[in-house]
């Protein structure tokens, strides 16, 4: 059966032949305006003032015959040796009884205010596969283009309608999943509607992924400052403020961490304290999320920060970034660096590359057995690689 | 080995120590010495280059501190609507520029609705007989509305369903978009041009600038009402460019941030609106509109946090400030994020701080804020009889006091908001020192200083460039009058007759 798409660049085919790309624009004009039409006939004066509008008269009814002459010998009879197109004397129409099936015309079934099943929804939802006759436009013909315009505005607010009406009948069913996918497709037409915000967030709730509406909203938040420079309304705020109470939402996601491994290995120089462990420490802070550094306390982060100074951005510490960590004893380093293992093994799957033995100095070996007797969990000290 | 220079007889103002001298050598592109007229250099032979000042005034290369690179760049090619009072003149002018590039894109900017006889926005209807076959798409004035023609309105794909697209009687689009609507059919234009587009612009663009004697310039892109894929662009082809560019970009992003190693954030990261639009955030209210105060974007634990996330990460921020309220918000949210970090000495700026109370600026010194400002809009819309006074009554006379901020300890360093203002250091250098409120005016060299050596050190880079001294990076104008000399009112007639990049000549 011939299948007609309009809801989208238009396409016609039929037993895996693709009969558009033979089409001229003006040809594509022609089959829409009739499509459009197709219960009616169509006056050749009428089909005349939509597409050939600054032709002479002559002129265009030649185009007119031509282009439907091209249109039979371009588009095949069906199986019952109809003709899509059937042409008088002064007017065209839409064969009636040609097979072939046009998604608009489906479309123009559609009644909002009728009940619908969910896979009739689905369905319609399912026809648009782009803006109405996209990428179609005729040069000149004013009122064809007016024409189109209508038409994709009227298609948009469909699309909208059955959207809404699909999402209804989910939340209805309490299908918050597919409610949400429908929600999503509705937020791509308007991305910075605080109701469909508002709607996401509270089926992610009602689904029982708090997290997710919580991640939702600074997604949305980010998203309206970054394009509009606005902040959300009350009411989102509100929604927000309600769901934290319950759900202290985390700076950043990271459960999307849980399963990383970070893999640390360090240079040593053996006459030099703490060198290798202030290496790790480097590795450290190249490879994990800051908001996980950032969770160990102040207390030992600034420890850690006399042997690394890279670690004072995590801290708040005065002075221009100089040195304000006093001396800190060893006995502090050392457990203070325990301390930040066993954090992110909480949060990392971290692999610890031990070094040969006599590559390091003392005080970092001393810092490596005390870890391995703490058995830190999450933290995998590995054997030092043969050479 | 790069040509050896020497520039001879110039009256060098150093922006540094001494404050003059008379010649100047370079080599490798970089400064190798400087002295007094009276002391010739022995070992400069025939293998130097050298330059005749004939005694005209020679500077450090300019450096534009707040500039939009790549907007400027494409709208320079853009039709300008400032002056049309009537459709038919903007017809005239799409006509035009359909019939130079047939079935190309028309773009125009700086429609003011309320220069128009019409005293509204054309519709689509009203621009398709002058262009039919190609997307037209004009903006308003400040970027707020745009307008379509027939084809624009099917070419741009904007969902009709949005807030901000108007309709007619007929439920018709009218082809005027704004609010959310303008801010994807912008995002998406600006999106839709190609880098290479961008480069083209950008380049002819910098070859004009570098013309005004321009070596540097702070590039504000990216964000809201610019596009994220401007800041991209200027990001990968830093290198690319025939001056030098530091890049701003304009976003809340502070992990984007971090992941292409930048040291700064912001620019034109706008805490309030403007004086025309009458959206600055003012503590009293617009003379020509009585119970309008401006508005606030952020409020202020929004802004507190966005502030205490930059401390935290020691990136140096800017932000936009032109109200007075918008003023104290931001000190707020500094004092706020230092007294949590004491992360001092970030070289924070407010970018325009147009309105700035005695309190502001005390406590601006005491947070080490830099203002990044625009002299010329004093000379475009400031003193009496202009928009300023008309939008702010009598208080035009508080606008851009510059006089206060330097006494109060601030540096300044300047800028033109190209294309707000024209990328021209000496009209920013002429509107500081004869600002028309004559207790705000500065002297020369204080305004010279603004374009020098200050906006080297609002980006750090004071130890590299802004001054002649030995060392530093041979950026240099030379002009083709003695500064010193010319009256006051003349100096923005002065013009640059060589500008020289580390050490190769610009122009």
């Amino acid at each position: 059966m011939l299948q007609i798409q309009m809801l989208g660049k238009f396409c016609i085919a039929g037993d895996h032949i693709h009969y558009d790309e033979k089409l001229s624009s003006k040809l594509v004009g022609l089959l829409s305006f009739l499509l459009m039409n197709s219960t009616r006939e169509v006056s050749r004066d009428k089909l005349l003032s939509y597409l050939w509008p600054d032709s002479n008269e002559e002129a265009a009814k030649s185009n007119l015959r031509f282009n439907l002459w091209n249109l039979r010998k371009i588009i095949p009879l069906d199986r019952k040796g109809e003709e899509l197109v059937l042409s008088g004397k002064d007017s065209c129409r839409i064969n009636e009884n040609y097979e072939f099936y046009c998604d608009r015309l489906e479309l123009d079934r559609f009644r909002s205010c009728s009940e619908y099943s969910v896979e009739e929804l689905v369905r319609l939802k399912d026809l648009f596969q782009g803006d109405f006759l996209e990428g179609l436009y005729l040069r000149n013909c004013n009122e064809f283009n007016e024409l189109i315009l209508f038409e994709r505005v009227a298609c948009q607010n469909r699309q909208v309608e059955i959207l809404k009406s699909l999402l209804e009948v989910y939340e209805e069913e309490g299908r918050f999943e597919e409610g949400l996918q429908v929600l999503m497709e509705m937020e791509a037409i308007e991305p910075y509607n605080e109701r469909f915000a508002w709607k996401i967030m509270n089926l992610y709730t009602r689904e029982g992924n708090r997290a997710a509406a919580l991640r939702y909203y600074k997604k949305f938040e980010n998203s309206l400052r970054r394009h509009l420079n606005i902040s959300p309304n009350d009411e989102l705020k509100s929604l927000y403020a309600s769901l934290q109470e319950d759900y202290p939402v985390p700076e950043q996601p990271v459960l999307a961490s849980r399963n990383k491994k970070i893999n640390l290995r360090g240079y040593g120089i053996p006459s030099v304290d703490f060198f290798w462990l202030s290496d790790i420490l480097l590795q450290v802070i190249r490879q994990a999320d800051c908001s996980v550094i950032k969770k160990i306390d102040d207390h030992y982060l600034g420890d850690l920060a006399f042997i690394q100074r890279e670690l004072l951005r995590f801290l708040n510490v005065a002075g221009d970034g100089t040195e304000t960590i006093g001396p800190v004893p060893d006995v502090r380093i050392i457990q203070a660096f325990v301390r930040l293992m066993e954090m992110l093994g909480q949060t990392y799957q971290v692999e610890l590359e031990q070094p040969a033995i006599e590559a390091i100095d003392e005080k970092s070996k001393m810092a490596l057995e005390y870890m391995k007797n703490r058995k830190v969990a999450g933290v995998l000290i590995q054997s030092p690689r043969e050479s | 080995m790069d040509k050896k220079r020497l520039i001879i007889k110039g009256n060098c103002l150093t922006m540094g120590e001494p404050a003059a001298c008379g010649w100047i050598a370079i080599q490798d592109g970089i400064i190798l010495q400087t002295g007094s007229k009276d002391q010739w250099p022995e070992w400069a032979d025939e293998s130097w280059e050298v330059m005749d000042a004939g005694n005209d005034t020679v500077l450090p290369g300019f450096i534009d501190s707040h500039f939009h690179l790549v907007q400027a760049a494409i709208n320079r090619r853009s039709m300008d609507l400032s002056d049309c009072t009537s459709f038919e003149e903007i017809g005239q002018k799409i006509l035009q520029a359909s019939r130079k590039n047939p079935g190309m894109p028309i773009r125009g900017i700086g429609l003011d609705q309320q220069k128009l006889v019409e005293n509204r926005l054309p519709t689509r209807n009203e621009l398709d007989p002058f262009c039919n076959d190609a997307p037209v798409f004009l903006n308003s004035v400040e970027y707020q509305k745009s307008v379509l023609n027939t084809y624009a309105l099917l070419y741009y794909k904007i969902p009709f369903t949005l807030e901000g697209v108007e309709f007619d009687r007929n439920q018709m689009p009218t082809g005027i978009i704004t609010h959310h609507a303008n801010s994807i059919l912008r995002g998406n234009v600006l999106r839709n041009i190609p880098n290479s587009k961008r480069m083209e612009a950008a380049q002819e663009l910098l070859q004009e600038v570098a013309r005004q004697g321009i070596t540097t310039i702070n590039a504000m892109e990216g964000g809201r009402m610019y596009s994220d894929k401007d800041a991209e662009f200027v990001y990968e082809n830093i290198d690319s460019f025939p001056i030098d560019v530091t890049l701003f970009y304009q976003t809340m992003d502070v992990e984007l941030i971090k992941e292409m190693n930048l040291n700064r954030i912001g620019g034109c990261f706008y805490l309030d609106g403007t004086f025309s639009a009458r959206t600055a955030a003012l503590s009293f209210d617009y003379a020509d509109s009585p119970g309008t105060r401006g508005g606030l974007n952020f409020t202020q634990e929004e802004l507190n946090e966005f502030v205490l996330e930059c401390y935290s990460n020691k990136l140096q921020l800017a932000l936009y400030t032109i109200g007075d309220r918008a003023i104290e918000q931001a000190l707020t949210a500094h004092e706020h994020a230092l007294a949590r970090t004491g992360n001092y000495g970030l070289r924070h700026r407010l970018e325009h701080v147009e309105l700035p109370t005695e309190d502001h600026l005390r406590r601006a010194a005491d947070l080490g804020l830099v203002f990044s400002m625009t002299p010329a809009y004093e000379y475009f819309w400031g003193g009496p009889c202009k928009m300023n006074e008309k939008r702010l009554g009598e208080n035009y006379r508080l606008t851009n006091p510059l006089r206060r901020i330097l006494d109060a300890g601030i540096t300044i360093c300047g800028g033109s908001d190209c294309d707000v203002t024209p990328a021209d250091p000496l009209l920013g250098i002429h509107a500081a020192v004869n600002h028309p409120v004559m207790e705000h005016r500065i002297t020369l060299m204080e305004a010279l200083r603004m374009y020098t050596i200050n906006g080297a050190y609002g980006i750090f880079e004071e130890k590299i460039k802004g001054s002649l001294e030995p060392g530093k990076v041979a950026d240099i104008v030379i002009l083709d009058r003695d500064l010193t000399v010319v009256p006051p009112e003349e100096i923005k007639d002065v013009q640059v007759r060589a500008a020289l990049r580390k050490g190769q000549m610009l122009y």
